[in-house]
């Protein structure tokens, strides 16, 4: 590979000066992101416009310079995470909403938008762009299409892939390729916007992404109840839609997240095996009230123990923060640990959620750990939460062994999925054959088609191998 | 290193979520991570674990923050990042590798002279022409910035107070809060100027101290309980007296004519010390005067730049810091830009006239004293 001089000195030719580093301190900040796995880039550049991005990729491509393509960095699989070096494009700079379009119902921006930026400019309009994903506050629109981003809404209006009508790629070698448009229905060949969303960077730069815009609902109910058994939550969920009843959320946390929770309510929730967050959403207050309604009634039949129910947009804002706030509590209990993220986003058929997290939970004691779950029981995405201690080789060993255990059992015994929204980033990589088997080899084959020379993002989604314990649970410099 | 280490728990727990860094004014205005909060904690991350030496270049991105605690505000996990900025910059002074040399200058010109400005005592007072007595229950402590900068603040300090017959006096044996030096880490230059202070507190034999700086305020309130073992003095920020002496008849506002303010928090007054109200309520209560606020106002406010030590290492990248907030004021159609800290006063004057705004910057001080 160049040198870092060599790279530097090509870089400010392109973007200039102040938007390239290869300041210590500037490479070490980029070394991680929200996964807290950590290698350190050779420099990183900040590009301004395709044509950029267009240059730096056709003398990456000669030249076999790894280009890792970040966003807010705030991916949770390590999708940002320079493994073999090389320059880390910060497309912060790219940030422009070109375009809101209410009779084509899109928006066409550049992939450094902030999400809630972008939310908070279409809301002025009485639109949203749904999938909310945890990271709202702070991730981009290109890392949420990188990563097809979902969050508790996914229920009701689907996950990024949903939602993205098109894409401006800058491929390795340069070229500029446009997938789809802005048109709402498209039935005319291979799907490649659906293949490049949730790609984690590894097939090209996104430099325009064309996204379809929906009317924001203007009134909420909620529904918190607590069942004593995970099987009620189920039946509870499964007759609520059932009944015709589309609700915006459906979320269940577990017993030890209730614990969680209680610490820091003063109204204490009842202790159960699950508590759910049902949230219902709509355009003309009677229905909303009338659905959230029903769903208590619903929750209520089926056993819940208390149920909490309300309509006051304030009152469900500070519910709903609890529930978003519940990844940061978790830090306080793992401390200098650090998450063992490729546990942390299986998706199950939903029928299967109790077993699964009964299954889980004996695992996790037959290995002396405490897991905790929560996640959507609308649409099978459970979350599992333990940590390990990275400085510990006996730890990692037992993290390596705990975690297939477990993902093993999601894919080969209840037909699963390692990954509903985190996606695979390098910190599940050495796991993906598990899932994909032999369909892998398209995977790689099709990574090949678009980067032959393996130049973006490599580490990501097991298209290369890397041995199980690196990156994964060793912070390595 | 002793005093990070004790925050290494707080660092590891930290997720690197980012919501810190979208409101950080440091960040907003250069987009490099390292000069996020996040990005910081990165950095001291690194450097608790043995994985990154705090190298100048290092070190300097832990200076790169203006204090104004907007981190803690954002931060879901309750790590309040600039509480381990600042145990990382009482670990560098105490090693000897901080602060950055703008700042180390500054704090030794503050040692030497016990003022920024280099300047005498004679000249720190300069502005007071009013004979007031040796001995006062309160204690009018002016501050650095307005004593040497802004004396028609200071004289205006002096008039309110006189007007609503308070008993109080100015020591002319005032010197720097001290900080300056505390918020680079430099603990033992902070601690001598607290003990002189305390010393001539004593003297004047106030029970209460009133300030009309923000800065010195949190500097008392916050800093000086830490460095100093016994520090039991009552300390309020003016507008809380000016607020207390309107409120019961003892200070009368006039009506001078229709005006149109908004008010910018000092991060030190309002996030540190959680004084939002008290100046509110000061303006709302000059008859003809209203009050608008802007989109980010109280514990969101944005910050002028001028804080942490941060006007001294980027003088430039922190007017630049002040061009949004005057920006953000002038959308709300105010004549004028009314704040309760001199610092942020100078800065945001500075890039009022910068940006040849038709907005005015003044103290709450000055407002209150031109309708006396």
């Amino acid at each position: 590979m160049l040198s870092q001089e060599e790279i530097y000195r090509f870089l400010t030719g392109v973007v200039g000066e102040d938007d390239v580093t290869v300041n210590a301190a500037d490479l070490y900040a980029y070394s991680m992101d929200a996964s807290l796995r950590i290698a350190l880039p050779t420099a990183v550049a900040r590009p301004e416009s395709r044509e950029e991005v267009v240059e730096i990729l056709k003398w990456a491509n000669e030249n076999r310079v790894p280009i890792v393509p970040r966003g807010a960095g705030t991916s949770l699989s390590g999708q940002a995470i320079p493994v073999k070096g090389g320059v880390v494009l910060d497309m912060c700079k790219m940030d422009r909403i070109k375009e809101i379009s209410l009779e084509d119902r899109v928006a066409v921006v550049e992939p450094g938008v902030i999400y809630d930026e972008l939310n908070r400019e279409l809301g002025k309009l009485g639109y949203v762009f749904p999938p909310d994903p945890g990271s709202a506050i702070s991730c981009t629109v290109g890392g949420m299409v990188a990563n097809n981003a979902s969050g508790i809404r996914a229920l009701k209006y689907g996950a990024t892939v949903d939602h993205v009508l098109g894409l401006e790629v800058v491929l390795p070698g340069g070229k500029v390729i446009r997938t789809g448009g802005r048109v709402w229905k498209s039935s005319s060949g291979y799907n490649l916007t659906k293949l490049m969303v949730g790609s984690e960077g590894s097939l090209g730069v996104f430099t325009e992404i064309i996204l379809k815009i929906t009317p924001k609902p203007r009134y909420y109910g909620l529904t918190v109840p607590v069942f004593e058994k995970l099987e009620q939550a189920l039946e509870a969920s499964t007759e609520i839609i059932r009944q015709g009843i589309m609700p915006s959320a459906m979320e269940i946390l577990d017993d030890l997240c209730i614990m969680i929770l209680n610490n820091v309510l003063e109204e204490k929730l009842p202790t159960g095996e699950a508590l759910l967050f049902i949230e219902n959403d709509g355009y003309s207050e009677s229905p909303v009230a009338e659905e959230s309604k029903r769903v208590k009634e619903i929750c209520e039949e089926k056993g819940a123990q208390k149920v909490v129910y309300t309509t006051d947009p304030e009152r469900i804002e500070e519910l709903m923060g609890l529930r978003h706030t519940l990844y940061n509590l978790l830090a306080k209990i793992r401390g200098e640990n650090i998450p063992l993220n490729n546990i942390q986003d299986f998706a199950v058929p939903i029928s299967k959620i109790p077993d699964v997290v009964r299954e889980f939970k004996s695992i996790a004691q037959r290995y002396g750990r405490l897991i905790v779950m929560f996640g959507h029981i609308g649409d099978g995405n459970i979350h599992f939460g333990t940590a390990i201690n990275p400085w510990s080789e006996e730890d990692r060993k037992v993290g390596v062994k705990f975690a297939r255990e477990l993902a093993e059992a999601v894919v080969k015994k209840y037909g699963g999925t390692l990954s509903a929204e985190h996606g695979l980033g390098v910190t599940k990589s050495s796991l993906v054959e598990l899932e994909h088997g032999d369909t892998l080899r398209y995977m790689r084959e099709i990574k090949k088609i678009f980067d032959p020379n393996g130049i973006m993002n490599p580490g990501v989604m097991g298209l290369i191998e890397i041995p199980e314990d690196e990156f994964v649970y060793m912070p390595v410099v | 290193m002793e005093k990070l280490e004790e925050f290494k728990t707080k660092i590891a727990m930290c997720n690197l979520c980012a919501w810190c860094r979208v409101t950080c004014p440091v960040y907003s205005l250069t987009r490099w991570e390292s000069d996020s909060p996040r990005g910081r904690m990165t950095l001291l991350r690194g450097i608790v674990y043995n994985l990154l030496e705090p190298t100048p270049e290092v070190v300097e991105k832990i200076y790169s923050c203006t204090s104004c605690a907007l981190c803690n505000i954002n931060c879901d996990a309750e790590i309040d990042p600039l509480d381990v900025f600042l145990a990382a910059r009482k670990a560098f002074a105490e090693k000897g590798i901080g602060p950055p040399p703008p700042n180390r200058k500054l704090d030794a010109r503050i040692e030497r002279y016990k003022n920024p400005y280099a300047g005498t005592q004679d000249e720190r007072f300069q502005w007071l022409d009013v004979a007031l007595p040796g001995k006062a229950d309160n204690l009018l402590y002016i501050g650095c910035v307005n004593s040497f900068r802004q004396p028609e603040t200071s004289k205006g300090a002096v008039s309110i107070l006189s007007a609503a017959g308070v008993d109080f006096t100015v020591s002319k044996e005032e010197i720097c809060c001290g900080m300056h030096p505390y918020w680079d880490g430099k603990l033992e230059t902070a601690k001598a100027l607290a003990e002189e202070n305390v010393a001539m507190f004593d003297k004047v034999g106030a029970s209460t101290v009133i300030t009309p700086c923000a800065g010195c305020y949190s500097t008392f309130t916050k800093a000086y309980p830490e460095l100093l073992e016994n520090f039991g003095f009552n300390v309020k920020h003016i507008s809380e007296v000016i607020r207390d002496l309107v409120k019961a008849g003892e200070l009368q506002l006039k009506d001078k004519g229709e005006l149109t303010v908004t008010y910018h928090d000092p991060c030190h007054m309002g996030r540190h010390c959680g004084l939002y109200d008290p100046p509110r309520d000061v303006i709302k209560a000059i008859p003809g005067v209203e009050l608008v606020e802007m989109e980010h106002n109280r514990d969101a406010a944005n910050c002028c730049g001028g804080g942490g030590g941060y006007f001294t290492f980027k003088p430039e990248s922190a007017v630049r810091i002040a061009e949004k907030r005057i920006r953000e004021a002038e959308a709300t159609g105010a004549k004028l830009l009314v704040t309760s800290c001199p610092l942020c006063r100078t800065n945001l004057d500075l890039a009022a006239k910068r940006l040849e705004s038709p907005l005015k910057v003044c103290d709450l001080v000055d407002l209150v004293a031109s309708h006396l």
